[in-house]
């Protein structure tokens, strides 16, 4: 892309999606940006998330309010936006429910818990069926088989949910997305 | 030295880049300072870094720290007020036996004035930037309290950072850890358990958790309780407060001593009747097992939480002065088969750690330091219920928004109600704030929308604000707060301060009244409706014309005539407040919030 803007400081044209200023080095006023594109990565369901951790670190490293203790007000207000928006993100991208609901977003699918229903109805028997599973372990031992249950279907489900996404089935992965929120729901409360 | 660089006012350079590391504890306190490569420790007047965090009034003088231990009084002094910020620090407590009346944050004030004023003497400089360590499971409020004494006591904080990150910064930068390192962090009043993943250059807190309300303070509690029952068939509750207070200091006396000896007699009277007991090490870890398993969970909580395994963690930093009773360690090996360090003073490393953070900060960042929220953080919904818009473990800074909508038809208010905490319902939540967003456009239930955005800064000090987006084109509304002067406000006042007034006294006086007078106005601010359909026209005018004088008043440096004015306008707005408290006004406007999603 070669949106450009204008630094605020030295009023030389900036990159739209740069956080500083490549003349004078300034940190940049808040814009509009996306989670994929403030990591420069590709727009895919399937993310390398070291290679993730990695960028979400150096950018922290330069955005961070610690940077800017000396600055102006102006400077750290806009440090702690970005630093926020990049926490944010990178919390968003690293969620692979959220992650799915960026992608549906960005491919302009809407998702409107009103007017659509869940449809899909050997899907929620498989839900229902896990989550008995889960209400009547007990033990420890009845617990881990639940957990290592679930853990397979949400295997299978991210599977489904990269196909979807590929194949650019916005229903079917809006669907599956729901489907792993649950299963994610479910883990979470057997621990 | 750079002449380029030479500043108006010259002298104070030094100022400005010095900052310190304050540990503000419940039982004790310890500064450092970083200067060049080295970081030193402050001693008081007796030679001690370790400085009581206890005040006693005496006849007109005030003594403070190691000035109380050896003083006759000592039993009479005002101690472990840090845990009273839990709860409310302006709701005042008083002293024994003079019953004089002051309030947790004035006397934290008073603390950190005297912290400030040995720093300054022992390194023969003036002082005002600070990093200040909270205990990280300190909710909003508490936090917003501590930051308050000390920008009351002229210290210019410029970071809040929490306990075991420090500690743990300490180790990474001192001792130079990598890994995954468990922090434990006992102190006086406070709890908490950190894991941070500490690699070259950057230090990130993976998650938190703790108890505000758990600490050395209540081993001595039981401790004294277990001797009382067994002993004499008595419990605290039943002694006088004389009595109580001088058994649970003893009682801390015994627990030192544990730490040389196994076991020893002791002489005790109460009730006046005195009796010889046998203090052994084994009788008081029994009375403080229970406690000690709470701990233990609370570590595997977190653990368990953060998908973590105790093979994951390569060891196990201790921290606070009670870490120091052996049955802690035991305790911990029994449960965690993990290495454990304590090569810094567990009594000092917290304040090296903000002492390392401070000069970082002031000198350029060679280390990032990534930390989180430990509460999370939402409002009340209908029925009662806590949404959640930040939660838990979250990375600081963030903002973060959710869309809200109107339950009533032609709704044109809505109070936002500020919750922190764990629970499912908001009762069970600690109430941060509440504000009224008023002017809404009259819309059948359900299609409003109102963005509510919470940002939380790198302090852990919350933001909120709210738009309307249904009124098509995004609008800020007024938002009115009962939370008094935000930080920033404070903060920017200490800094202009500090530029402005010519000695530290006059400097100080000048803070104090500003952020009074900017609270006030504030408070009156929230309330300014009410005042204008409950006072008659004339006081409305008076009040108006005072607000007025004061706002300008605060932009000049004259302490007297800020006084002057915050008194005339308490005066002018007394009938006012006793007609508010007459009518109940909260009936007006208490719709409930609905969430979108």
């Amino acid at each position: 892309m070669s949106l450009e803007k204008i630094c605020w400081n030295c009023k030389t044209s900036v990159n739209s999606s740069s956080f500083f200023c490549n003349k004078c080095g300034k940190i940049q006023k808040p814009f509009e940006i996306n989670a994929f594109e403030i990591f420069d990565i590709k727009k895919e369901f399937l993310i390398d998330s070291c290679q993730l951790e990695e960028k979400y670190l150096k950018l922290q490293v330069k955005l961070h309010p610690d940077k800017f203790v000396n600055t102006t007000e102006e400077e750290k207000k806009f440090s702690n936006h970005h630093s926020s928006k990049v926490n944010e993100s990178y919390k968003e991208l690293t969620n692979n429910v959220s992650r799915a609901k960026i992608l549906l977003k960005l491919n302009g699918y809407i998702s409107d818990m009103e007017s659509k229903t869940f449809g899909d109805e050997s899907m929620l028997e498989e839900i229902m069926e896990l989550q008995n599973l889960c209400m009547l372990a007990e033990t420890d031992e009845s617990k881990k088989k639940a957990n290592s249950d679930i853990q397979k279907v949400i295997k299978s489900t991210l599977d489904e949910l990269n196909t979807s996404f590929k194949k650019k089935l916005w229903d079917d992965m809006y669907k599956f997305n729901i489907k792993l929120s649950y299963l994610e729901k479910m883990k979470k409360n057997l621990n | 030295m750079n002449l380029i660089e030479i500043k108006e006012s010259g002298t104070k350079l030094d100022e400005e880049n010095i900052c310190i590391g304050i540990d503000f504890g419940t039982t004790n306190s310890v500064c450092a300072v970083k200067r060049g490569a080295k970081t030193i420790y402050i001693k008081d007047n007796f030679n001690k870094i370790v400085i009581p965090s206890l005040i006693l009034y005496h006849e007109d003088k005030k003594l403070f720290g190691n000035e109380v231990v050896s003083h006759k009084n000592f039993l009479n002094s005002f101690f472990s007020v840090k845990r009273l910020f839990n709860n409310n620090p302006e709701k005042k407590i008083s002293d024994h036996p003079s019953n004089r009346e002051i309030s947790p944050s004035e006397i934290a004030k008073e603390l950190f004035l005297y912290l400030k004023n040995i720093t300054e003497s022992f390194i023969k400089e003036k002082v005002s930037n600070c990093v200040l360590t909270v205990p990280a499971y300190f909710d909003e409020r508490a936090r917003a309290g501590i930051m308050k004494s000390a920008f009351m006591a002229g210290l210019n904080v410029k970071r809040l950072i929490n306990e075991p990150t420090a500690a743990a910064f300490a180790y990474g930068l001192e001792k130079k850890k990598r890994g995954i390192f468990f922090v434990y962090d006992l102190g006086g009043g406070t709890f908490d358990v950190s894991v941070l993943k500490l690699s070259e250059g950057i230090f990130k807190v993976i998650g938190t958790s703790g108890d505000s309300n758990l600490g050395g303070d209540d081993f001595d509690l039981l401790f004294a309780e277990k001797i009382l029952k067994d002993n004499f068939s008595l419990s605290l509750e039943t002694l006088s407060s004389t009595e109580k207070t001088m058994i649970i200091k003893k009682c801390k006396l015994f627990k030192e001593k544990l730490s040389d000896t196994k076991s020893f007699d002791e002489h005790l009277k109460i009730n006046n009747k005195t009796k010889t007991i046998k203090i052994t090490e084994v009788f008081f870890n029994n009375s403080i097992e229970n406690l000690l398993n709470k701990t233990i969970k609370i570590s595997q909580d977190l653990l368990n939480e953060i998908e973590m395994k105790i093979e994951d963690i390569d060891g196990f930093i201790l921290v606070g002065g009670s870490t120091r009773t052996k049955f802690v360690r035991e305790k911990i090996l029994q449960n965690f088969k993990v290495e454990i360090f304590n090569d810094i003073d567990p009594d000092l490393v917290v304040s090296h750690g903000a002492a390392l953070h401070g000069f970082e900060l002031m000198n350029g960042a060679q280390n990032l330091l990534l930390d989180v929220t430990p509460l999370s953080l939402g409002i009340e919904t209908m029925g009662g219920l806590m949404e959640k818009i930040i939660s838990r473990n979250t990375t600081i800074p963030v903002v973060k928004d959710q869309t809200f909508t109107t339950h009533e038809n032609g709704q044109t208010s809505i109070k936002i109600t500020i919750l922190q905490g764990e629970r499912e319902t908001s009762e069970n939540n600690r109430v941060l704030g509440e504000f009224i967003l008023s002017g809404l456009e009259p819309k059948p239930a359900g299609l409003a929308r109102i963005k509510v955005i919470f940002s939380l800064d790198v302090d852990g000090i919350l933001f909120v604000s709210a738009v309307d987006e249904s009124s098509g084109e995004e609008q800020n509304l007024s938002i009115q707060t009962n939370h008094g002067l935000n930080i920033q406000d404070m903060r920017n006042i200490v800094e202009s301060s500090i530029k402005n007034a010519k000695d530290d006294v006059e400097k100080r006086m000048l803070i104090e009244s500003k952020i009074k007078a900017k609270g006030f106005l504030n408070e009156i601010d929230a309330v300014k409706k009410d005042i204008e359909i409950l006072s008659s026209k004339k006081d409305i005018e008076n009040i108006n014309n005072l607000i007025k004088m004061l706002e300008k008043e605060i932009e000049s440096n004259d302490k007297d005539k800020i006084n002057g004015l915050i008194d005339e306008l308490n005066e002018a707005t007394k009938s006012f407040a006793q007609k508010r408290i007459d009518k109940n006004f909260n009936s007006l406007v208490g719709e409930e919030v609905n969430l979108l999603e």
